[in-house]
């Protein structure tokens, strides 16, 4: 049987539904030595600001029951650094690579896109662009301006959106956070902005406390809880997303197998992405993808937008 | 740097608090270098358990295409890694991180290794004993709580060779397990500093190694020392500041908890001297102590 595993987001098709998630890949060089990059259905690259980040003060990590709180605070080159050192790289890539970007104000968000799509230019067959569509991380928990404090107001998200969305042709997939009374609401703003897709979920606000020292395991406090712990959180998002929104959704939290993957796909998910389960094994993305294909095999399920149609309410 | 399913050669009890692991290496893979890490993630912990991270460990010898390491079992991944069988497999990323740079000519390296982070100065005395014949010996001095906490490699070496005869392994004449015994070597070679002077010098690495150096003819304390160093954080910061008051030129590795191992995600950092972060896995694990911010 010949499976159709194509994503369409936007004007862009994905060759396959399997990502890594933005923060857990950097700018995907560090991982050249151990993963087939072009195998992959995207690559999400670690969030751009306008101005480089040192981000916060360590410890960032801490390990909790089927679970990673992080708290790296955006660090990244910023978007002259990135544009620099890390676009070339990007450009040599075959796989589809997102841009994620982050700011503490929406003129710094659109100021990214706008500086990323004078530098990237347009793709020829010669050379690639090195992006092929942005995130919009509305959603990172570890800043104190910007980031989930706009993901948390629909008015905020479907403004921020609009405005990006003339600054770009490139798809723009909104990334939301779990944080929120109701992440449906949510992402019906992202889609009247004019997003492409919606991702879900960004991490979970968490907290760990050492009971000897008695202070926070994290130097800030909290942090992102990501990992198997947030998965049935992050299913049950993308179920309601996708009920609320037309635009494809990305399920995005605690997927570590083909099994954890085909659950968002039957809640309604487009697409996935893997972060956590990277650190474990970085062969996890293709290993899913083979999971995947074999599951529809199984199950005589052609294309991936399919999977979706077979979840049942009732024996 | 590659993932690779080695097998494990050895993994057994040193003393009481230590275990040693040896694994084989790619043949076609650069060997690892005194200071390099890799990570390590046991079969047992596949995602249900409530492990998620890969283990960080560093590189304590290597020998005819098998890497070593020591350890002490404290957390989930170091009890799983303590139950993988001799003969069967272990994932490994590897070599990761930087090393340490060979001293300068007219350095004398003096190597200074406290508690867990014995093994890449055990690592880095067999490597400079083998590459530089003539050169300034090195000084190893590995500093412990008590003598109960000192490594003892002859239980182990008395497995591989119950006859006191050198063993080989017949199918290639090739020594078994190499690293162990250079690892005994150096042991043996080391200044032993103890905390309460139960064994060797009593007091820190530092002043062990103080007093020594004072012992020693004046031609060999006349040679411009190198100070290289890996243990707990207050000794390191303790080597840090006595590097920079007396004007000695060192290289300290340190220890970090880590996510990616490989410079993506920003979790392993540690604070650089002239502000911001510098990555422990990726920058690191060997910094100069005057790049790094240490705590007053």
């Amino acid at each position: 049987m010949e499976l159709d595993l194509s994503v369409r987001i936007g004007n862009l098709v994905l060759p396959n539904p399997v990502g890594v998630a933005s923060g857990t890949f950097g700018y995907g060089e560090e991982y050249r030595d151990l993963v087939d990059i072009d195998q992959l259905g995207a690559l999400y690259a670690k969030a751009v600001t306008l101005e480089p980040r040192e981000g916060n003060k360590p410890p960032r990590l801490v390990e909790t029951p089927q679970g990673l709180i992080n708290s790296i605070g955006l660090a990244n080159p910023g978007l002259a650094g990135f544009v620099e050192k890390k676009l070339p790289y990007l450009r040599t890539l075959r796989c589809p690579v997102i841009i994620n970007v982050s700011g503490s104000s929406e003129a710094d968000y659109l100021a990214v896109v706008e500086g990323i799509e004078a530098a990237a230019g347009t793709a020829t067959p010669e050379a690639r662009s090195g992006v092929d569509g942005y995130e919009i991380n509305v959603s990172c928990p570890n800043v104190s301006h910007g980031g989930m404090s706009f993901g948390t107001d629909p008015a905020l998200v479907e403004r921020l959106t609009s405005r990006l969305r003339r600054a770009t042709r490139r798809p723009l997939i909104v990334k939301l956070s779990p944080n929120v009374t109701d992440i449906a609401e949510i992402a019906r703003a992202a889609e009247a902005g004019g997003a492409d897709a919606v991702s879900c979920i960004n991490t979970l606000v968490g907290m760990a406390i050492d009971t000897e020292r008695c202070m926070p395991l994290i130097a800030r406090g909290t942090g992102g809880l990501s990992g198997p712990a947030i998965r049935p959180v992050g299913v049950a998002c993308a179920w309601k997303v996708s009920r609320a929104v037309k635009i494809p959704v990305i399920g995005i939290g605690g997927i570590a197998s083909a099994k954890d993957a085909l659950e968002y796909f039957l809640a309604g998910a487009s697409a996935i992405q893997v972060g956590t389960a990277l650190f474990a094994d970085p062969r996890a993305p293709l290993e899913i993808l083979k999971g995947i294909e074999s599951w529809m095999r199984r199950k005589g399920v052609r294309s991936t937008a399919d999977i979706g149609r077979l979840l049942r309410m009732e024996p | 740097m590659r993932q690779f399913d080695a097998t494990v050669t050895v993994n057994r009890d040193i003393s009481p608090s230590w275990k040693a692991l040896g694994f084989s290496w790619p043949g076609d893979l650069a060997p690892p270098k005194p200071g390099q890490f890799f990570t390590f993630r046991p079969a047992a912990l596949e995602p249900g358990d409530s492990g998620l991270l890969r283990r960080p460990l560093a590189f304590a010898a290597f020998a005819l295409g098998e890497a070593y390491a020591l350890y002490q079992v404290r957390g989930a991944g170091t009890k799983a890694l303590a139950a993988v069988r001799e003969g069967s497999s272990l994932n490994i990323i590897g070599a990761l991180g930087n090393f340490f740079p060979a001293p300068a000519q007219g350095e004398r390296p003096l190597l200074l290794g406290g508690g867990i982070g014995i093994g890449p100065l055990l690592f880095l005395h067999a490597e400079l004993l083998d590459g530089a014949p003539g050169k300034a010996a090195p000084l190893l001095a590995l500093g412990f709580r008590s003598a109960s906490f000192v490594p003892d490699f002859s239980a182990a070496l008395q497995i591989e060779n119950p006859t006191g005869s050198p063993g080989f392994d017949k199918s290639t004449g090739s020594p078994l397990h190499a690293g162990l015994r250079r690892l005994s070597e150096s042991l043996g070679a080391a200044v032993i500093a103890t905390d309460d002077g139960s064994r060797g010098f009593k007091g820190t690495v530092l002043q062990a190694v103080d007093a020594e150096s004072a012992a020693e003819p004046r031609g060999a304390s006349a040679v411009h020392p190198h100070w290289y160093a890996c243990g707990p954080g207050p000794m390191l910061s303790a080597i840090a500041s006595a590097s920079k008051s007396r004007g000695i030129a060192a290289h300290v590795s340190v220890e970090q908890w880590m996510a990616c191992g490989v410079g993506a995600c920003h979790g392993c950092v540690l604070p650089a001297a002239g502000g911001g972060y510098v990555r422990a896995c990726a920058d690191g694990p060997v910094f100069a102590p005057e790049s790094l911010a240490w705590k007053e």
